[in-house]
Parts: C-alpha cells; structure tokens; sequence
C-alpha cells in the first residue's frame, strides 16, 4: 500500500516539474537553455549515470564477487575524472550540442558524423533497453503488476517529461531523482549499518567491528566465512590482475566516451562550470558508491548468517516470498532438510541472484514498509532517469545530427523541434518494446556498449582537443579499427559465434587475447584507435587552418558563448 | 579643403590606428606565445592529476594490493580499501583540486570567462 503512495508521489512530482520546464527552443530542448547551476547539473548527472544496474544489481554484483566487484566502483567513478580534466571542459567551449556534432566539425567529414551517429545509436539503444527492463521488473516486484504494463507505465511518465521539456525536462526531472534515489539507497544501509556494527555511517560500518558480541572486524569474518563455505576470501579476488586492469580501464575510459554522459557538459554556461559540474556529479555519485561495497559486504554476510546449514523449514518470510519470484532456488540434493550454500556446485543447493541483496536487503532487516517502498522507488527513479538521458541522445542523433545538419540543413528550428518531439516518442516505444521482449543477452551487450564507447569515441575526442595534426584520416580509421575489433571480439568470445555458440564460451576462456576478458577488451581496442589514428595522421595531409584554429580557441575558456549549433 | 587632406593623412598614420587598436591591445600583446604558455601550464596540473589518478587506482588497488594489503587500518586491508572505497575519495579531491588550480590559472593568464 505503501508502495503504491510513495511511487504514486514520486510521479506526481516528475510531471509537475515537467509541465513547469517545457522546452520553447531547439536550445533548450537539447542543452536545457545552456544555463543550468553546476550543482544542478551534478545532481542531474548522477542521476542520468545511476542506473537501475548501479542502484539494484550492483551491489549484488560486488557482494558476490568481493574484491573483484572493484572494477565497478572504480571503473564507473574514475571515468569522472577523465571527463572533468580532458573532455568537458573543451567540449563546452566548443559550444555544439551533441557528441556526433563535435566528431563532424572537428573532422570535417559528414561520413565521420554518421559513424558517430550510428555509434551513438548503438549504444544508447542497447543501454536504454536496459533500463526499460529494469523499471518493468521493479514494478513486478514491488507493485504486483506484469513487467508488460511495469514498462508501459514507464513509458508514458519518461514519454511525459522527456517530449515536453527535452534536455530540460530530463534535467530537472532528474535532480528530483537523484534525491528520491539516494535518500532511498541511504536509508537502508544506515539501519541495517547500525545493526550490525553500531555505527551509523555505512562507510565506517563496513570496516568496523560486528556487535554480535564476538569482537571481530565485519570483513575478517566474512574473509572466514566465505572460505569455509569454499569460496575465495571475500576480500581476495578470482580475476587476474590483467583482467581486473583491464576491465577497470575499459569502464573508466567508456564512461567517459558515452554520449549521454558527454552531453550533460553542454547544460552549463561557462567552461569553468563545466569543470566544477563534474566535480559535483562524481561527488553526489560517490555517496552512492561508496555506501554500495558496505551494503554488499553487509547483505553477504546476513545472508550466510541466515541461511547457511539453517533448516530450510525454519527460513523466514521474506526468504519464502523471494522464492516465488524465482530469485531464490532452493535444492535439497542431499535431502537432509538444511540448506548448504557452498561454492562447488555439486553440493550447493541454494542459487540466489544477484539483484536480491538489495531488493531483500531492507526486509532481511527488518525494516518497516514504508522503507521498502522507498526502495521501489528509488530504483525506479534510477530507471527512468537513465532512460530519460539515452532516449534523448537517440532522438538528438536523428533530428539534430542527420537531419538539420546533412539532409535538411535549412529546417526551421520549430521544424527541427518538431521532428525532435516526434523522433523521442518514437524512439520511448522501440525501448519500450525491447523492455518487454528484451534480447536475452542484455547484460553482455551493455558491456559492449562501453567498450564500442572506449574504443570509438574517447580516443577521437581526446586527440580531436589534444592534438591539431590528428585528422579526418586518422581519426575515421581509427573508429573503424577499434570498432571492428571491438565488435569481433565480442562476438567471439562472449556469445560464441564463431566457435558454435553460447556452448562454447567457457571453453574459450584459455585463448581470451593477453588473458583479458570482453569485458576488459575496450582497453585494448582502444589502443589500437589510438595506434592506427596516428599512424595514419602521419602520413596523410594536416587538418585545415581553421580546424586548428577551432583546436586552438576551444583551449582557451575565455568566449564561451552559448551553446550554438550552426 | 586643406581640413580634408590633413584628415586623410591623419587616417593614414600609425598613432590614428592606434587609436583604434588601443583598447584591443591587452589582447594583441597577449600573444600566441602566451596562449602557448598558458596551454603548457595546463598539461603540466593534468600530468600531475592524472599520475595520481593512476596511482591510487591502478597502482594502490591493483598493481601493488597484495603487499599494501599487509597493512591493516580498523578492520580494512589498506589494497581492499583503495580498491572499493579509497580510490574514489581520491578521484573527488583529484576533480576539485583540478577547479581549483584551473581557475587560479585561468585568471593568472587573464583567459577566464568573468
């Protein structure tokens, strides 16, 4: 019941605001005016970059994977850095409106354009399928409704802001957002941090002493417990060094190529607010990120402690209800009526999926309902705000990049917006779709979006501004490398294609290139952009004098006029 | 007829030009030799941030985490801690510092927007 009000509220709230921030403009549609408050657009910010994943599954990752989930926490925060020193900055007084935008002026070359717009598609159309999951399976969960109509709902309230107010809409939508989220993430974590450590602060909780009387650090009995059960020791790892290199270094470096993350720089009105923006989204991140591995650690150990050579019959409600989900699975293989929860998968009888250990958490606790339905709506804020700043990346690309600026160039800015409004109801229906029939292979294609991410875009647009002798050449001959790569890759080795399919995979691990996984290989297709780029630069003509004179000026912050887009 | 010849002269002079020019001169003599210096200055704080954004994350929680992992603050293992709540303390700062020395500089090569 609960649930349905808070929920209800938070909607409310989203469709007021984007009723009062309706967009005028093609400026405001695509940059929201190009006047946001930095503070705003860190809030904003976050809340496009915390998806459902990061709110819901990633904590479950990390209490799983232990130390290995670090390639997450640092891989997603670190990428900020990147952006505030190399990328936003000059991309603002660059003063375009969209990452395509800035790849066809800057090279020159409308082909360059449409390889960044299909890039862009690309990944912006396989993460928002994503998110339109993750709202439908929220509200199945929490609302008892199908994931059918869950989406559908969705659709209509992202539909709501997105089309009436654009970038506008979604940035104010979204600072709302990130406080229903985080308040939400935080309120859990604090009580369940407090009883099992006695202290508050789920940062210092997590490496503080148990209060269960045993005066033992959180983490040593975790370490312990984990191995008996056969595990590795919570705070070792499984992944090799390289790979944990390699897959952190992808997702800092994809992070910083996506393009709805790059065009919420745009929003701001001077380069120096850019700079000041992204210190502010990585900090508001941050409260989340370093809550999530004290939040994992915390739900692992529950978990075991709850149910690790407990009777069955004596689970408690909250671990019958998750079984009809089907999140929790139950086998009594050696019919003794006690739950053995092992890691060798012969005598393991207890499967529990990742998304549990926040979803459960706050009734694993104890808490009382009103906080379980804070949960619901915090992770469907998560949802919608991400799937609010990729479907208007995807509707930029088409009305904006393709159409005012190759096949119609003299369309009249209420035309442009016009088709903008059109191309974004569109393009909610086909994610809409792909939420409820979504390509089995969800996850595995979101880290090809990053990696498409690192291995296209970051290294064009870090030589696009560090460099004034990179050129058309290089610069579309190194997309094409790391792309390709990328692509195969991925094909190879994570669905098998090559080598009969999803069977295979396993098999495949021992001929992975350098022992590095899919997942980290954006690194390496990376490289090679950056490789061919300056190799071929080398030996064809230098850009034109204006061009370099563009690289020049977006140097200096002092002219940073509004964002323009012709 | 004579004012008109002294006019045309006068225009034709260096100190009638200057005239002109001498409210843009701060720009004329801020150089591209300055600019140069300027964007110097720039990459030199980005090598500085970036090494230590390398260091902390790269270095502290993967490359070197076994043997920091010997020390021990509260109930953390100091490679556990850079790895899941260290590192991104310090990519915050690292952004912040940036700001910082970014707007000192910007002032100091007279290139900032207010």
């Amino acid at each position: 019941m609960w649930t349905y009000i808070i929920v209800g509220l938070t909607f409310a709230l989203y469709i007021g605001i984007a009723i009062w921030s309706r967009a005028g403009s093609t400026k405001e549609f695509y940059v929201a005016g190009g006047d946001v408050s930095p503070l705003a657009n860190g809030m904003a910010t976050a809340a496009d970059w915390m998806s459902a994943a990061s709110f819901i599954s990633m904590a479950g990752i990390i209490s799983f994977s232990g130390y290995d989930g670090a390639v997450y926490l640092m891989g997603w925060t670190g990428g900020y850095v990147l952006l505030a020193l190399l990328l936003a900055p000059y991309l603002r007084k660059f003063g375009k409106f969209t990452v395509p935008d800035f790849i066809g002026d800057r090279y020159y070359s409308n082909t360059a354009r449409t390889v960044a717009v299909i890039c862009s598609l690309i990944i912006s159309f396989t993460y928002v399928a994503g998110q339109m999951r993750g709202v439908g399976v929220v509200f199945s969960r929490f609302l008892e409704v199908s994931i059918e109509l869950g989406v559908v709902i969705g659709m209509i309230i992202v539909l709501f802001y997105a089309v009436l107010g654009g970038m506008k809409g979604i940035t104010y939508t979204q600072v709302a957002q990130f406080c229903v989220l985080i308040f939400a993430y935080m309120v859990p974590a604090i009580f369940i941090s407090l009883a099992l450590t006695g202290n508050a602060i789920p940062q210092i909780g997590f490496g503080g002493k148990l209060s269960d009387g045993s005066g033992m650090y959180l983490l040593d009995k975790l370490d312990g417990l984990t191995q008996e059960l056969g595990f590795t020791a919570y705070t070792e790892g499984s992944k090799s060094m390289i790979d944990v290199f390699a897959i952190t270094f992808a997702l800092m470096v994809g992070t910083a190529g996506l393009p709805h993350v790059i065009v919420r720089f745009f929003t701001v009105p001077k380069v120096k607010d850019a700079r000041k923006s992204a210190g502010y989204a990585l900090l508001f991140i941050s409260i989340l990120y370093t809550t999530a591995p004290a939040v994992a650690a915390f739900a692992r150990i529950n978990m075991i402690n709850t149910v690790s050579n407990k009777e069955y019959a004596s689970m408690p409600e909250w671990f019958k209800k998750w079984e009809t989900t089907k999140l929790i699975k139950f086998e009594d293989k050696n019919g003794d009526g006690t739950i053995q929860y092992v890691k060798d998968p012969a005598t393991n009888e207890l499967t529990i999926d990742n998304d549990i250990m926040v979803l459960a958490n706050p009734e694993i606790a104890g808490l009382p309902n009103w906080v379980i339905a804070l949960v619901a709506a915090g992770g469907l804020a998560a949802a919608l705000s991400t799937a609010a700043g990729l479907l208007l990346v995807i509707s930029t690309s088409i009305s904006h990049d393709l159409l005012k600026k190759q096949f119609r160039p003299n369309i009249s800015d209420k035309n442009e917006l016009l088709a903008a409004r059109i191309t974004a109801s569109l393009a909610v229906i086909v994610a809409g779709y792909f939420g409820i029939n979504p390509p089995g292979f969800v996850a595995a294609v979101v880290a090809l979006a990053f990696g498409l991410a690192a291995a296209s875009f970051f290294p064009a647009i870090i030589l696009g501004i560090f460099s004034k002798r990179m050129n058309m050449q290089g610069a579309v001959s190194g997309i094409v490398v790391g792309i390709t790569l990328m692509i195969y890759y991925i094909l190879k080795f994570k669905f098998g294609v090559f080598d009969g399919g999803k069977a295979a995979i396993d098999g495949l691990k021992s001929s992975w290139w350098f022992g590095i996984s899919p997942e980290g290989f954006g690194t390496v297709a990376m490289l090679a952009n950056f490789a061919i780029a300056l190799l071929v630069s080398r030996f064809t003509p230098a850009p034109p004098d204006y061009v370099q004179q563009i690289v020049e000026d977006i140097r200096i912050p002092r002219g940073a006029g509004e964002p323009i887009s012709h | 007829m004579m004012d008109l010849e002294v006019n045309s002269f006068f225009k034709r002079t260096f100190s009638y030009k200057l005239l002109f020019i001498s409210p843009f001169l701060k720009y004329i003599i801020m150089s591209k030799k300055n600019l140069k210096e300027y964007w110097n200055h720039n990459l030199r704080y980005l090598g500085i941030l970036l090494f230590v954004w390398f260091i902390s994350s790269f270095g502290a929680a993967i490359l070197f985490k076994d043997a920091l992992n010997s020390i021990k603050i509260g109930g953390f293992k100091l490679g556990f801690w850079f790895a899941q709540q260290g590192s991104i303390y310090v990519f915050c700062i690292l952004i912040f510092v940036y700001v910082y020395l970014m707007n000192k500089l910007d002032k100091a090569y007279d290139v900032n927007e207010d």
